[in-house]
C-alpha cells in the first residue's frame, strides 16, 4: 500500500515561497496503474519523486507498505528504494559508457550479487525485452527504442513491486509508445503497482486511476 | 785528501760488520753528511752537524759527502740516497745498521742515532728484511735453555732460517734505554724472548719456555692480521 | 561487473582526459623518483670510495683542484721524489703506506694509455727504520703487515687492487688494467713495448670500476727516464687504515711539505656529498610542490568529473546506490589514479635517472625498486585527499536535482 499524507513541498526563490505541492493526500492500493497528468510545473514530477523517496516533502508524510520513507535514515532509504521501487525515466538515463548487459547490471550489483548471477538474470532481462543480440552494445550505439527498453529491463533487475515511471513515452513515437504501454500493462498485471506521469491522454488511457495535479493540488 | 778520505771509509765499512763489542776505532758510530750545493740550508745544518760531532766526541767518525762527487756513487747507491733531500745525515752503526737518517735534525736527534749494541744488531737484522729474536737472559734469569728451545726449533724451519737471534742480557744497564723503548722489564726472573719483523714490528714478547708453535702462530697472525686499534679500520 | 570495472570503464572511456588529469603527478613523482634515485646511486659511490680509500690522504702540487680521487695524479703538476723519503724519514707515524706515482698519458697499438709509474714498497720501506731505536717506541697504529715471507701468498696485482701500494717491480716489469688488457688483448707473461722500450707483463688486474682498468703501471723511475721529467712524482698517496690516523695525518704532512697540497678522500667527496644533499632537499621542494599542484589539479577535475556526471549519479541513487556507495566509487576512482599516477611517475622518472645519472654523477645507475611503493604510495596519499571534498560533493547531492539539472 503506497499512502501520501498531506504533502506539501515548498519552495524558495528570491525569498519567497513557492508552493509547488500544495497538501496532497493519496491512497494507492498494490496492483494499481495510476497516472498522473498535469500541465507543465504543475508538480507531477516531484510528486513521482517523493513517491519514490528521491524528493523529501516540506510537509506531510509518504508511507509504503507501513514505513515511513522520510522517516527512514539515508541508507535504509536507498536500501528500501533498491528493493521496493524500480523507476523508468522519459530520458532513459542509461550510463553512456556501459554496454546494454552492464547497465541493467548495475541494481544488481548495488544488491551485492555475483558477476555471475548479475549476467545470468541481466542477460534473462535484455532476453525478454528482445535485446538479447544488442546486450553488448552501448547506449550511443542504440536506437531510442532500444534504449528504452534496456532501462525497462533495469527496472526490472531488482524485481520492484512499485514502478514509477515518469513520461516513459515522451520520447518514443507511437508504435514504440505502445509497445511500452503493453509492457507496463503485463507488469501490472503481475501485481505491480505503476505510478506513471504523462501528459499524453492516449498514454494515460491504459492507467486503471488518472490523477490530475493542478496548481499543487490533486483531482481524481 | 779526497782519496785518503775514501780509503778511511771503505776501511771502515768493510770492518765494521765483524766488530764486537771492543774499543776499536771500528767500534764508533759514523755519521756521514751528504750535501749537494752550498746554500743556507746546508750551511745552517752543517752548523748544528760540526757543533754535534764536537759535542759528541769520540764515539763517532764523520764524514762529509758531496752527492755530486762521481766517486762517492757507490756510497750513494748502497743507501739508495739519489732521490734523498739534501743535506741528510745518515748515522751507521759498527755493524752496519742504520741508526739514524735526517734530513733536518738537531744534536739531540744525532746525540739519540748512538744506540747500544744490542739495538744495532736487531735494527741490522730488521734492516736486512730479517726476523729477529731478542732473547733477554742472564745468569740469573730461570728458563733460559726452554726459552732457547724454542727460538731454536723455529730458526730450524726452513722458511725462518735467516732469524737473526739476539741476546741481551737485561742487566746490562747500556741497553736499557732500548728495552724501554719495547716496553720490556729490565727486573725479570724468567727469560724472556722477543719476537721482532721488519721494518719494527713486535710480534709477540713470551715469558719464560717457548715453543716453535707459538713463534710461528705471531707470525702468521701478523701476516693476516688488521692493523688499527681494537681491529678496526677504515 | 564490479565497481572495479565500473570506475576502469569510466576512466578509460577519455583517455585524453586520464593523461592530462594525471600529468601533474606523473611528471612531479618522475623528478622526485629521478633525484632519489641518482642520489642513492651517488651516495653508494660515495660509499664505496670512502670505504676503499676513507684513510688515505693524497699529497698534491701545490694549488691542484681535483673532482676525482682516482685520477688525481693527471693533473701535470709534479712534486719532488725525495719528498717520499723526508715522509718516511720523518717521526709522522701512519706514513709508512707510501704510493709515490707519476702519470703520463701515451700511446700503445694506437691507444691512448695511462702509464703510471708507482714506486714499489721495498725501495723506501728500510727508511722508516732509519729512526734508529725511536722505530720501537711508535704506536702500533696504521702499521704494515709484516708478511715477510710472504705467508699470504700475496701476488702483485692483489697488493696493487686491494691496497694501491705494491711491494716490488723490476725496472722492465708492468702491471696492466683490466679494461686496457681486453682492449689490447694482452695476458700475463705477453711482452708490450711502450715508448720503445720492451717491457714484461708480469699481472693483468682484476676489474675495480676506477680509471686504473685503463693503467699500464710500471717502476717509478722507469716511467721518469722514459718521458724525461726527472726525479718526480705527480702524487704521493698515503694509503691509511685509520680515520683517526689520517685526522692528524694532514696537519703533520702540511707542516713537513708546506710546498704541497694535502687532501683526504672526505674533503673531495664533501662537494659530492653537498650535491646529493642539494637535490635531496630539491625533492623535499617537489614533492611539496606536486602535492600542492597535483593535488589542485586532481581535486578540480574531480569536481568537474562529478559535476559532469551528476545526471548519472542522480541515477545511481534512483536505482538504489546510498551516499556510501556514492563516495566509494568516487574515492576508489582516485585510488585508481594514484596507483596509475605512481606507475606512470615511477617508471619516466627511472628512465629519467638511467639516462642522467652518468651525465650528471659521473654513475652508472640502476632502479631502485623500493621507489616504486614510495612513488605510489605518494601518489595515491595526493589523489585520495584531493578527491575526498569532491566525493562528499558527489554523496551528497541532491538525485532530484541532479536528475533534472541535465
Amino acid at each position: 500500500m503506497l499512502k501520501v499524507n498531506k504533502i506539501s513541498k515548498i519552495y524558495t526563490k528570491n525569498n519567497n515561497p513557492v508552493k509547488a505541492i500544495d497538501n496532497v493526500s493519496l491512497e494507492i492500493s498494490p496492483g494499481d496503474f495510476v497516472s498522473l497528468m498535469g500541465p507543465s510545473g504543475s508538480g507531477k514530477s516531484s510528486l513521482l519523486l517523493m513517491l519514490g523517496g528521491m524528493l523529501k516533502p516540506s510537509l506531510g508524510e509518504v508511507i509504503i507498505d507501513g514505513h515511513s520513507l522520510y522517516d527512514l535514515n539515508p541508507e535504509k532509504l536507498s536500501a528500501f528504494r533498491l528493493e521496493k521501487i524500480g523507476f523508468v525515466f522519459q530520458t532513459f538515463n542509461l550510463i553512456p559508457y556501459l554496454t546494454a548487459l552492464q547497465n541493467v547490471q548495475i541494481p544488481l550489483l548495488l544488491k551485492g550479487m555475483s558477476s555471475k548471477q548479475q549476467i545470468e538474470k541481466a542477460t534473462a532481462l535484455l532476453e525478454k525485452v528482445g535485446l538479447l543480440d544488442r546486450m553488448h552494445h552501448e547506449p550511443a550505439e542504440l536506437s531510442i527504442g532500444q534504449q528504452q527498453r534496456v532501462a525497462l529491463a533495469r527496472m526490472l533487475a531488482n524485481d520492484p513491486s512499485i514502478i514509477l515511471a515518469d513520461e516513459p513515452t515522451g520520447n518514443l513515437d507511437s508504435a514504440m509508445s505502445a509497445h511500452v504501454m503493453q509492457f507496463l500493462g503485463e507488469l501490472n498485471q503481475e501485481g505491480r503497482t505503476v505510478v506513471m506521469v504523462t501528459h499524453d491522454n492516449n498514454v494515460a488511457a491504459h492507467a486503471k486511476r488518472r490523477l490530475t495535479l493542478v496548481n499543487g493540488a490533486l483531482e481524481e | 785528501m779526497r782519496i785518503l778520505f775514501s780509503l778511511i771509509l771503505s776501511l771502515w765499512l768493510t770492518t765494521t760488520m765483524s766488530a764486537q763489542n771492543s774499543n776499536t776505532i771500528e767500534d764508533k758510530h759514523l755519521f756521514i753528511f751528504f750535501y749537494k750545493e752550498v746554500n743556507e740550508k746546508t750551511q745552517s745544518q752543517e752548523k748544528v752537524f760540526d757543533e754535534a760531532m764536537q759535542k759528541i766526541g769520540l764515539s763517532t767518525k764523520f764524514i762529509k759527502v758531496n752527492v755530486k762527487d762521481q766517486t762517492q756513487q757507490a756510497l750513494i747507491d748502497k743507501y739508495n740516497l739519489k732521490r734523498t733531500p739534501m743535506p741528510f745525515v745518515l748515522v751507521i752503526a759498527p755493524n752496519g745498521a742504520i741508526t739514524g737518517g735526517y734530513s733536518t735534525f738537531t744534536e739531540e736527534q744525532l746525540r739519540n742515532a748512538i744506540v747500544s749494541h744490542g739495538t744495532a744488531q736487531i735494527l741490522k737484522g730488521l734492516q736486512d728484511q730479517k726476523l729477529v729474536i731478542l732473547a733477554l737472559q742472564n745468569n740469573k734469569t730461570k728458563n733460559n735453555a726452554a726459552a732457547m728451545q724454542g727460538v731454536s726449533d723455529f730458526k730450524a724451519d726452513p722458511r725462518f732460517s735467516t732469524t737473526e737471534i739476539v741476546v741481551i742480557d737485561p742487566s746490562d744497564t747500556r741497553e736499557h734505554t732500548f728495552l724501554k723503548t719495547l716496553s720490556l722489564d729490565t727486573n725479570i726472573t724468567q727469560a724472556q724472548t722477543v719476537l721482532i719483523a721488519p721494518p719494527a714490528d713486535v710480534l709477540g714478547i713470551y715469558q719464560g719456555p717457548t715453543t716453535k708453535k707459538q713463534l710461528v702462530d705471531s707470525v702468521q697472525n701478523a701476516a693476516s692480521g688488521e692493523c688499527c686499534p681494537g681491529g678496526k679500520c677504515g | 561487473m564490479n565497481w572495479n570495472n565500473f570506475i576502469f570503464r569510466e576512466l578509460f572511456r577519455r583517455k585524453a582526459k586520464l593523461v592530462t588529469s594525471g600529468l601533474a603527478i606523473i611528471l612531479g613523482i618522475a623528478v622526485i623518483v629521478a633525484i632519489t634515485t641518482i642520489t642513492t646511486y651517488s651516495e653508494k659511490a660515495i660509499s664505496k670510495e670512502l670505504d676503499a680509500l676513507g684513510a688515505n690522504v693524497l699529497i698534491l702540487p701545490p694549488s691542484v683542484s681535483i673532482g676525482d680521487y682516482y685520477s688525481a695524479d693527471l693533473q701535470g703538476g709534479e712534486l719532488p721524489e725525495e719528498y717520499v723519503t723526508l715522509l718516511t724519514t720523518s717521526n709522522i707515524e701512519g706514513v709508512e703506506n707510501l704510493s709515490p706515482k707519476l702519470s703520463s698519458p701515451i700511446h700503445v697499438k694506437g691507444n691512448r694509455v695511462v702509464m703510471t709509474g708507482i714506486l714499489p714498497k721495498n725501495e723506501f720501506q728500510n727508511k722508516t727504520s732509519w729512526q734508529g731505536a725511536g722505530v720501537f717506541s711508535r704506536p702500533k697504529i696504521c702499521g704494515t703487515k709484516s708478511d715477510v715471507f710472504n705467508l699470504n701468498q700475496t701476488t702483485p696485482k692483489e697488493t696493487l687492487t686491494r691496497k694501491r701500494v705494491i711491494e716490488t717491480i723490476a725496472p722492465n716489469e708492468v702491471l696492466v688494467g683490466h679494461d686496457i688488457a681486453q682492449k689490447l688483448k694482452l695476458q700475463e707473461g705477453n711482452e708490450i713495448a711502450m715508448l720503445e722500450k720492451p717491457f714484461k707483463i708480469v699481472a693483468v688486474l682484476p676489474r675495480t670500476g676506477t680509471i686504473d682498468d685503463s693503467r699500464i703501471f710500471a717502476h717509478l723511475h722507469t716511467v721518469q727516464a722514459l718521458t724525461n721529467r726527472g726525479e718526480v712524482v705527480s702524487a704521493i698517496e698515503v694509503v691509511g687504515c685509520c680515520k683517526q690516523v689520517s685526522k692528524g695525518l694532514i696537519g703533520k704532512i702540511s707542516a713537513l711539505l708546506p710546498e704541497t697540497n694535502v687532501i683526504t678522500i672526505s674533503q673531495i667527496v664533501a662537494t659530492q656529498v653537498k650535491t646529493n644533499e642539494l637535490m635531496r632537499n630539491l625533492s623535499l621542494l617537489f614533492l611539496v610542490v606536486i602535492i600542492l599542484m597535483g593535488g589542485a589539479s586532481i581535486a578540480n577535475d574531480m569536481y568537474n568529473n562529478v559535476f559532469e556526471r551528476r545526471k548519472e549519479i542522480g541515477t545511481l541513487v534512483a536505482l538504489g546506490a546510498s551516499s556510501r556507495t556514492i563516495l566509494k566509487i568516487i574515492l576508489n576512482k582516485a585510488l585508481v589514479l594514484g596507483i596509475l599516477g605512481g606507475l606512470g611517475g615511477y617508471v619516466l622518472g627511472t628512465i629519467f635517472a638511467l639516462i642522467l645519472g652518468p651525465f650528471i654523477a659521473g654513475i652508472s645507475v640502476f632502479p631502485v625498486f623500493y621507489l616504486f611503493f614510495v612513488a605510489v604510495g605518494i601518489s595515491v596519499c595526493i589523489a585520495m585527499i584531493a578527491s575526498y571534498f569532491p566525493a562528499r560533493y558527489a554523496s551528497k547531492l541532491d538525485p532530484c536535482t541532479s536528475l533534472r539539472d541535465t
